[in-house]
């Protein structure tokens, strides 16, 4: 195999499928260099077509895998039917010096497999408010430098979901959104009633409802609304490295993936400034390799970036590659998933649905937009949904039990929070003095926890969820503050800020280290802060904007 | 296909679990102490929780019942595999007091007001045994292949959604 390229991507996950595919559209040989296993699209997915019945558990992991691996088994989404696309805890030790739940996924595609596809773009009010509202640093870009790029990312994955004209969550480039089940229109219609500007609408999510040509030409079809995303789709009808942008990277004959790859560090050479290449592990022999590049791509998932770039160690950069401040690692943040409502209806018995909708609606941030006006900072979207499940509650037993049971029961109504955290300089991430992982890299010792912002953003959500719920109808409601540990979201960010002042941040405009203008970090340690709405768009727009950034900067000669 | 991983499966169990009979917790077992059967998924113990599972929910004209649908043997696997010992005890405990009191032997009828009794007893104590083997036997029913393609209406690949459909009184979807 080459080992010298025009460019490396480490990871090939979200962000370093979308690095693939432009910089090897811009004509640049690049090589993807994933830790993980090689998982074809489709052909290893094991479980795409596997029935219910054929999960002797039920879907649940036994207690002999649960004890070796309390961690990963928490993760959402987790289970007899996707455990493949998962790590197991071995894989990679870590040290929580406050619990966190760290979930990964080392394989191609990353945990673009397993991901939630909830797309939403952010609003500006998000780029703007950490710094006016004192909770965080100026982002270098804002809402209308990035919004080209969403239109871009929004077409290649396709992205379902209706232009409903809200600040909160501004429009995109929607394919034809998956409808309101009757209640769900009940339930939409009765808050903008009561409120005036809360807006439950349908959820922009990454599912080709109607695909187009580019998407049918890369071999996707249309969602057939089975709802078994994660275990890797048979239709390529959501959006995945490997159904999308590694296929097209490949296309252009420039694309170059190395499997079972643990990259150690990042080399850099202070006589041209420049980062060379990567040192890595060749997991299948042990054996420490080379690879050298003109432009590396950092692409690991947040922490791993962290991980890499802390490890990143040079005579000129004894602390990690650009981190002449020890910024690097500092203002790690997550999103707040922990609070939890839903209720029961009485009526709508006469109404059902056919097939399942594998997205949810979103009720669109309605906190401290543009302002700062309630006890906290920052906003929380709340994701929500009606559905009708089989009646699970019958009285006695025998035939008449039995019988009850396999009738459709009750309508219910669900709310969960997803909110924004403060980047906190003592929220951080940083190497262990003395515990490496079996490939000789040192552990990641994580300490990242809660504070009286995120306490008082759950109070609100609770008493806000169950006003909400009453006010479309909703009885025995019930609610939870799940105190989850942070990283159960799988929305941990930062730690390589972005940011206008080289001192303090990590990353300019372009992702580009301010110290080290050839390596580029584009997936989630990129995040000045974290906004109230799903990231992954977020990743894709930066990556192909700083992608496209790249390639002219190279060849232009200036890389 | 599945059957036969889960007939290998459990006779991997079976031999790891004589294998590890009377370890610390077996006191409770008191059948262990006897040489009896030490696992959910041996015979004695599968013919308890058939004829259990069935009284439970029973084959009626309109539906399979538990035990054709194999439930006993779900139940097993769950219990043995998954559930945590303190758990797992409990159940066998519960089913060791049916064996003790000659169920199998009992009338029909007897047999199902011995169970109905027991459920009435689980409606007032959460904590009752009976009450998570119904929820067993319930969570086993529609995760089986006769259950979910009988008792309830599935397609696996509806091909797509239609959030508003009237309901006249259909049986479920899975």
């Amino acid at each position: 195999m080459d080992t010298s390229f025009d460019a490396i991507v480490i990871g090939s996950g979200i962000s370093g499928g979308w690095a693939a595919k432009i910089l090897c559209e811009k004509g640049l040989k690049t090589c993807v260099v994933e830790r993980g296993r090689h998982v074809e699209h489709i052909e290893d997915y094991p479980t795409a077509n596997m029935q219910p019945w054929e999960f002797p558990h039920g879907g649940w992991m036994p207690k002999a895998f649960r004890d070796e691996n309390p961690n990963i088994t928490k993760a959402a989404g987790f289970g007899e039917s996707t455990a493949h696309f998962f790590i197991k805890d071995q894989d990679q030790p870590y040290i929580q010096k406050k619990p966190f739940n760290w979930v990964r996924g080392f394989q191609t595609g990353g945990k673009s497999l397993i991901w939630g596809r909830a797309c939403q773009r952010w609003s500006q009010s998000e780029f703007e408010s950490p710094s006016k509202y004192n909770y965080g640093i100026e982002w270098p870009v804002d809402y209308k430098d990035m919004a080209p790029w969403y239109s871009n990312v929004e077409d290649f994955i396709g992205v379902c979901g209706k232009n409903d004209g809200i600040e909160a969550m501004p429009d995109g480039e929607f394919l034809p959104p998956f409808e309101m089940n009757c209640v769900e229109q009940h339930m939409s219609t009765s808050l903008l009633e009561t409120y005036g500007d809360r807006y439950l609408v349908h959820g922009r999510w990454a599912h080709l409802t109607e695909p187009k040509d580019h998407h049918i030409a890369l071999g996707r079809g249309r969602c057939q609304s089975r709802n078994l995303c994660m275990r890797g789709c048979p239709y390529g009808a959501y959006f995945s490295s490997n159904t999308s942008t590694l296929p097209a990277a490949k296309n252009t004959g420039n694309l170059s993936i190395l499997s079972n790859a643990v990259v150690l560090k990042i080399n850099y050479d202070d006589s041209i400034k420049k980062a060379t290449g990567i040192d890595y592990i060749d997991t299948n022999t042990g054996e420490q390799k080379t690879l050298n590049a003109k432009i590396v791509f950092v692409n690991a998932s947040a922490l791993n970036s962290n991980l890499i770039l802390l490890n990143s160690k040079s005579e000129r950069f004894p602390n990690g590659l650009g981190n002449d401040h020890d910024v690097l690692g500092r203002y790690v943040c997550f999103h707040n998933y922990r609070g939890w409502s839903s209720g029961r209806f009485e009526g709508f018995k006469d109404i059902y649905v056919y097939g399942q909708n594998p997205s949810e609606l979103i009720l669109a941030n309605y906190r401290n937009l543009y302002k700062h006006d309630m006890p906290f900072v920052g906003g929380y979207t709340i994701f929500s949904g009606a559905f009708r499940s089989r009646n699970d509650d019958a009285p006695g037993i025998g035939a008449d039990y039995k019988e009850a049971l396999r009738y459709p029961g009750d309508w219910r109504a669900y709310m969960y929070m997803q909110g924004e955290t403060i980047p906190k300089e003592n929220n951080r991430v940083y190497l262990s003095a003395t515990q490496k992982d079996q490939w000789g890299m040192p552990q990641l010792e994580i300490e990242v926890g809660y504070d009286d912002n995120d306490e008082l953003m759950v109070s609100d959500f609770l008493v806000e969820s169950k006003k909400m719920l009453e006010t479309m109808g909703c009885v025995d409601i019930e609610q939870n503050d799940s105190k989850q540990a942070p990283g159960l979201d799988i929305h941990e960010m930062g730690g390589c800020r972005m940011g206008k002042d080289p001192k303090t941040s990590m990353l300019n405009e372009h992702n580009q280290l301010h110290l080290c203008k050839n390596v580029f970090v584009t997936d989630g340690a990129c995040m000045t802060s974290t906004g109230n709405q799903s990231p992954s768009l977020l990743y894709m727009a930066f990556t192909a904007r700083a992608a496209t950034f790249a390639a002219d900067e190279f060849k232009n000669n200036r890389l | 296909m599945m059957e036969k991983i889960n007939r290998r499966k459990a006779m991997t169990l079976i031999a790891k679990w004589s294998a590890a009979s009377c370890i610390p917790f077996s006191w409770l077992l008191e059948s262990c102490q006897q040489n009896g059967p030490s696992t959910l998924l041996s015979e004695d113990y599968q013919l308890l929780l058939s004829t259990v599972v069935d009284i439970i929910m029973p084959k009626t004209s309109e539906s399979p019942g538990a035990k054709e649908a194999y439930v006993q043997y779900f139940v097993a696997l769950i219990v043995e595999d998954c559930y945590e010992e303190e758990d797992r005890n409990k159940i066998v405990i519960g089913l060791n007091q049916l064996l003790d009191q000659k169920f199998l032997k009992l009338s029909e009828e007897e047999q199902f007001n011995l169970l109905n009794k027991l459920d009435q007893e689980a409606n007032d104590d959460p904590s009752h045994y009976f009450k998570d083997l119904k929820s067993l036997t319930q969570w086993g029913y529609f995760s089986s292949e006769l259950g979910i393609t009988q008792g309830l209406r599935y397609n696996p690949i509806p091909g797509y959604y239609k959030g508003c459909v009237p309901y006249k009184g259909e049986i479920a979807w899975y």
